[in-house]
């Protein structure tokens, strides 16, 4: 059973996402936080980096967020701005002075390599869109009268708050309503919250999803299921044992017409076994796989496959064609540095259908 | 507010430019001829108004121009968009080999008493290659417009580009726009297929549609072909030279309403006076005098004409317009690069006499 999307010419957007974007700062090169004496600048956040990926690609994106109106708040917005994304709906919050009452949320990375992982600091409290509670947005106007044809949101988000994890209901169910596409990226945090509170929150979410993104440990750690035969670092994925997880995900809750999951095997901070399965419609199709994946920066690979793997879903392809597209593209956008795409939609396409890295001139 | 501008209250755009978009290679203070890395810059004079008046001035803005279809034309799209102007692109393919390109501009930012220099790769342009009936100027201006705007760089490209920018001023004055024109003479480019008499002869039949002039002494005589001061002026920034020469303006064009320049005394690459003068349906105002430590100059005056035009599209009197624009343009010489960082509050507080004192 395919997916039913509304007409492009019935929608206002292709994509509508909601969620935090943070400021990232991280050392040049693989120097240490505590040690560098310059941060690069770059912005980014699981939802927000699907709706900048699929703007760059000529789409109808929007996001909807609240930022802090200072400069902070705007080298977000110049951020997406530039991207193509529409951030009409986005709510802008008066700058007090001083960050007590709203603030812009930072995470500092430091990109590892070799035996020293990639390190993932936040300094995320007390932010704007954390603030965010039911009613502030007018979901009815937005998938009713605006429309939108996929609305996209996830685990971060809903771990930002005890009202954020409203808005995300509130939001998914009006989106559900209107006969948008809803889907959610799992994206567990430990940082954020708890695996017991992430489960009871998640629950109450799963009616409203149609495509599920999440990777092994997500499905643990957010809904409750095992995967048999995975070991406590996640070295080696066990494929056939992820399958029958899916099944029995799929069998609790008949609504998910897809699943979309990539497999990371971390060889080193920079080479990375890379790949993506996914189940659509009773079938579980496999990606090429990329073995021993040279990296630049691995953050945002996962937004990177979900915005692939939409691109395809959006664009009528074959379910194959849907989780190579995801591949490729997600493992594209990690030989640049920074959450959000780079990459442009012909190397996708042509890293998609095995194309190598010989120079082009 | 100036009577003599009638600027429409219900408009889908604030403002909408007419121009090349071209790359800027910057070494910084290095001549290009040791550098060894430059840093990317988008700008066009045209477009650097409306990316302003976006940017610092939170106006909606577009941008109607030539885009090339290749790695650096992306780029310049994508920073197009960080600025929040909506582009209207007439598209070339690139053939992957010599064009057409988007025109790259040398400019190094000198230093002391090193003047900054600028030389232009600008063969093949894209936009060079426009010409009348590329663009729909009817959906382009149709939502409404209050200000329509392009300059003299645009129309020194091509033998047809000048005809480009008055069938887009009559379009955008059909839709009720105000029409304003930077003069900015370039010799250079005029040089290469027009040169001085052509000039004035192009730019003579575009000043028809224009409701607002924007130019130094040296752009009213050359661009306009407008004798200079009979008498040699005591300083560059004494405004009387100029306004001596709008009477001679405004006779010559009975139906231009406002004409403004800045004012620039040169000391040093790095220090420079700075004022700025209107005429405004027939009264005169001038900015006062600052002295200005100078990053890089490129862009001042473009900085200049948008907070001007911001003055007077908000209803500002012609004496809080060209402070505007003033403030703005002294603000943009202390930014690398040639388009706006200034936030509005930053431009209101100095156009107040505002210091440099830090504010937290």
């Amino acid at each position: 059973m395919a997916l039913k999307v509304l007409k492009a010419s019935e929608c206002e957007f292709d994509l509508l996402s909601l969620g935090e974007c943070m400021i990232r700062l991280s050392p040049p090169g693989h120097q240490r936080i505590e040690l560098t004496p310059v941060f690069e600048a770059y912005a980014g956040g699981g939802e927000y980096n699907v709706s900048y990926a699929l703007a760059r690609y000529g789409m109808r994106t929007g996001w909807v967020s609240r930022l802090v109106d200072n400069p902070l708040g705007h080298f977000i917005r110049n951020h997406a701005q530039a991207s193509g994304m529409d951030l009409s709906e986005v709510l802008w919050v008066q700058y007090d002075g001083s960050g007590r009452a709203d603030r812009i949320g930072f995470n500092f990375t430091e990109v590892g390599m070799g035996v020293r992982a990639s390190v993932s600091l936040y300094d995320r409290g007390h932010t704007a869109i954390s603030h965010l509670k039911p009613g502030d947005i007018d979901w009815k106007r937005i998938f009713g009268k605006r429309r939108v044809r996929w609305f996209h949101t996830g685990g971060i988000f809903s771990a930002l708050s005890e009202s954020c994890a409203e808005v995300a209901l509130e939001s998914m169910k009006a989106a559900h309503d209107a006969g948008t596409i809803v889907s959610y990226d799992l994206n567990f945090r430990s940082k954020l919250w708890s695996s017991k509170k992430a489960i009871e929150v998640t629950k109450k979410l799963v009616p409203y999803i149609d495509v599920l993104i999440g990777n092994e440990e997500d499905f643990q750690k957010v809904l409750g299921f095992e995967v048999e035969g995975t070991d406590e670092k996640l070295s080696e994925l066990p494929v056939e044992g992820y399958k029958k997880m899916v099944e029995k995900v799929v069998k609790a809750y008949p609504n998910i017409h897809a699943v979309g999951t990539t497999l990371r095997e971390v060889v080193s901070g920079l080479v990375n076994n890379w790949s993506a399965i996914m189940y659509y419609g009773g079938t579980f199709y496999e990606s090429r796989k990329y073995k021993n994946l040279e990296i630049e920066d691995r953050v945002g690979g996962g937004d990177g496959f979900c915005s692939g793997f939409v691109y395809g879903l959006l664009h009528d392809m074959s379910p194959q064609e849907c989780v190579e597209l995801g591949a490729a593209h997600g493992a594209l956008l990690q030989t640049t540095r920074g959450d959000t795409s780079m990459v442009t939609m012909e190397e996708t396409m042509h890293v998609m259908k095995g194309g190598g890295a010989r120079i082009k001139r | 507010m100036s009577k003599a501008l009638n600027i429409r209250q219900d408009a889908k755009f604030d403002f909408i430019s007419l121009g090349a978009l071209v790359h800027r290679l910057d070494p910084g203070i290095i001549p290009f001829r040791k550098a060894t890395e430059c840093r990317i810059h988008v700008s066009g004079g045209e477009f650097n108004v409306a990316a302003n008046l976006a940017d610092c001035f939170r106006l909606k803005t577009g941008i109607v121009t030539a885009m090339a279809d290749y790695p650096i034309g992306d780029l310049i799209a994508e920073r197009v968009r960080a600025m929040g102007v909506q582009p209207f692109y007439r598209h070339f393919r690139h053939n992957g080999v010599n064009g057409p390109n988007m025109a790259t501009v040398y400019s190094d930012r000198g230093q002391g008493i090193r003047p900054p220099v600028v030389f232009y790769n600008r063969s093949n342009e894209a936009a060079a290659q426009l010409k009348p009936g590329d663009f729909k100027w009817d959906e382009i201006v149709g939502g409404g417009v209050k200000w329509f705007h392009s300059g003299g760089i645009f129309a020194a490209l091509s033998e047809s580009t000048g005809e480009v920018i008055i069938e887009g001023m009559k379009a955008a004055k059909k839709a009720g726009a105000i029409v304003s024109f930077d003069l900015n003479f370039r010799g250079k480019l005029w040089n290469i297929w027009g040169g001085e008499k052509k000039a004035v002869e192009v730019v003579a039949r575009i000043v028809e549609h224009a409701d607002v002039l924007v130019g130094n002494e040296e752009d009213l005589q050359k661009g306009l072909g407008i004798p200079g001061p009979e008498v040699a002026a005591k300083s560059k920034l004494d405004p009387s030279t100029f306004f001596g020469m709008i009477d001679k303006v405004v006779k010559k064009h009975p139906h231009v309403k406002a004409v403004a320049t800045t004012l620039r005394e040169v000391h040093s690459s790095n220090h420079h006076s700075w004022s700025a003068v209107a005429w405004v349906d027939g009264k005169t105002c001038a900015a006062p005098t600052c002295e200005l430590n100078v990053l890089d100059r490129v862009g001042g005056g473009d900085g200049f004409a948008s907070g001007f035009f911001y003055g007077l599209l908000t209803g500002e009197d012609a004496e809080a317009a060209v402070r505007l624009g003033w403030a703005h343009g002294a603000l943009l010489t202390t930014f690398p690069g040639d388009t706006t960082m200034a936030t509005l509050e930053q431009v209101r507080s100095f156009a107040a006499g505002g210091s440099a004192r830090i504010q937290r």
